[in-house]
């Protein structure tokens, strides 16, 4: 299917969608399965959490499929739907919420060089420091860097107004760059004996 | 940020937009997103099963919930119309029968002889008496309806 097809093709290609036509499901998730599991873990941090709820997701839309005029409303539409879900999974039973920030299980950690390790090491800081944040702006965060929503998609998905969604950005990005600043100067300070 | 706190927000959009902390964003975004975590095929091929597992669970409902209704469907109208053949019969005047019976049983003496024909011919008369005689009870009860004339 085009991405950038016309209102007929994503019409047709929904029609398959809710007629489970293997072909079109396949497509569907290779589309919204990740984006849709990563926002969720964001907000839920448990991986099996995840997969489930990202699971419920698709399966809300489809047992109430409606029609989208392009490709962004149906994954912005998604993105709501995971969002609910998670809200819901996270206020419903905040005990079985995992605050430690773990690897995805099917991640593959392959073998490479130590520039390889150390960026690795640099993504995992970067994790932590995004999974610390606090919900909203972790969200906005998620949102707009892992999956290239505009600040008007988030509010949409989140239910709040673009300036809000900027501020939160602001404030996210802000805090991420004076906490990974501090841990660099701390790193330097112990390499340099200080 | 505090809720309804403009002036805040303000000066937070308006250094957002300054190309001084734009640009000193700009290495930490991409940091962010080269951490951005991806999945194996194996969970997505699992969901795709269960995608099509429960469609197929939900057909299997669907068609039994239809064939439960056809059969509560076809044995309610089957209840109807045997309890209707019952009820809507048109009822034989009982007095004019059960007479001619009655007179008929009385003079049978148990042998055939001549007459019997004699008995029979009279029989026959307040048979049709009797016939003529419920064609009008039809007609005054039923109203002459073509489906109950059992003439």
């Amino acid at each position: 299917m085009n991405l950038a097809g016309d209102m007929e093709d994503v019409k047709k290609w929904l029609q398959a969608v809710r007629d489970r036509e293997e072909q079109a499901l396949r497509e569907l998730i290779d589309l919204y399965a990740a984006p849709l599991r990563r926002f969720i873990h964001g907000i839920v941090r448990n991986p099996h959490d995840s997969e489930d709820l990202a699971q419920e997701a698709f399966l809300r839309f489809l047992n109430h499929p409606q029609d989208f005029a392009d490709l962004k409303q149906l994954r912005n539409y998604l993105f709501q739907i995971a969002h609910n879900l998670a809200i819901t999974k996270v206020t419903s039973a905040p005990s079985r919420r995992e605050e430690n920030v773990e690897e995805f299980p099917e991640v593959r950690m392959e073998e490479g060089s130590t520039a390889r390790l150390e960026r690795l090491e640099r993504e995992k800081e970067v994790k932590e420091l995004l999974y610390a944040l606090p919900p909203q702006q972790r969200k906005v965060v998620i949102l707009k860097n892992w999956e290239d929503l505009t600040f008007r998609e988030i509010g949409e998905v989140l239910g709040l107004a673009e300036g809000t969604v900027k501020a939160h950005y602001f404030f996210a990005l802000r805090k991420m760059k004076k906490s990974l600043g501090e841990k660099g100067d701390k790193e330097h300070d112990g390499a340099t004996g200080r | 940020m505090r809720r309804g706190d403009e002036s805040d927000e303000k000066k937070v959009l308006e250094a957002f937009f300054s190309e001084e902390e734009a640009a000193g964003f700009g290495e930490l975004e991409s940091l962010i997103a080269s951490a951005k975590p991806e999945f194996g095929k194996k969970w997505e091929e699992r969901l795709l099963e269960t995608l099509k597992r429960k469609e197929r669970r939900n057909l299997f409902y669907l068609r039994a919930l239809a064939a439960a209704f056809l059969l509560i469907a076809s044995l309610t109208a089957s209840l109807f119309f045997f309890n209707r053949g019952f009820t809507e019969k048109p009822a034989v005047p009982a007095a004019v029968s059960s007479e001619l019976v009655a007179e008929l049983v009385a003079n049978f003496d148990g042998n055939f002889d001549p007459g019997m024909e004699e008995m029979f011919a009279a029989a026959e008369e307040k048979l049709a008496a009797g016939s003529a005689h419920m064609d009008s009870y039809i007609e005054d009860v039923v109203g002459g309806d073509d489906e109950n004339d059992i003439s």
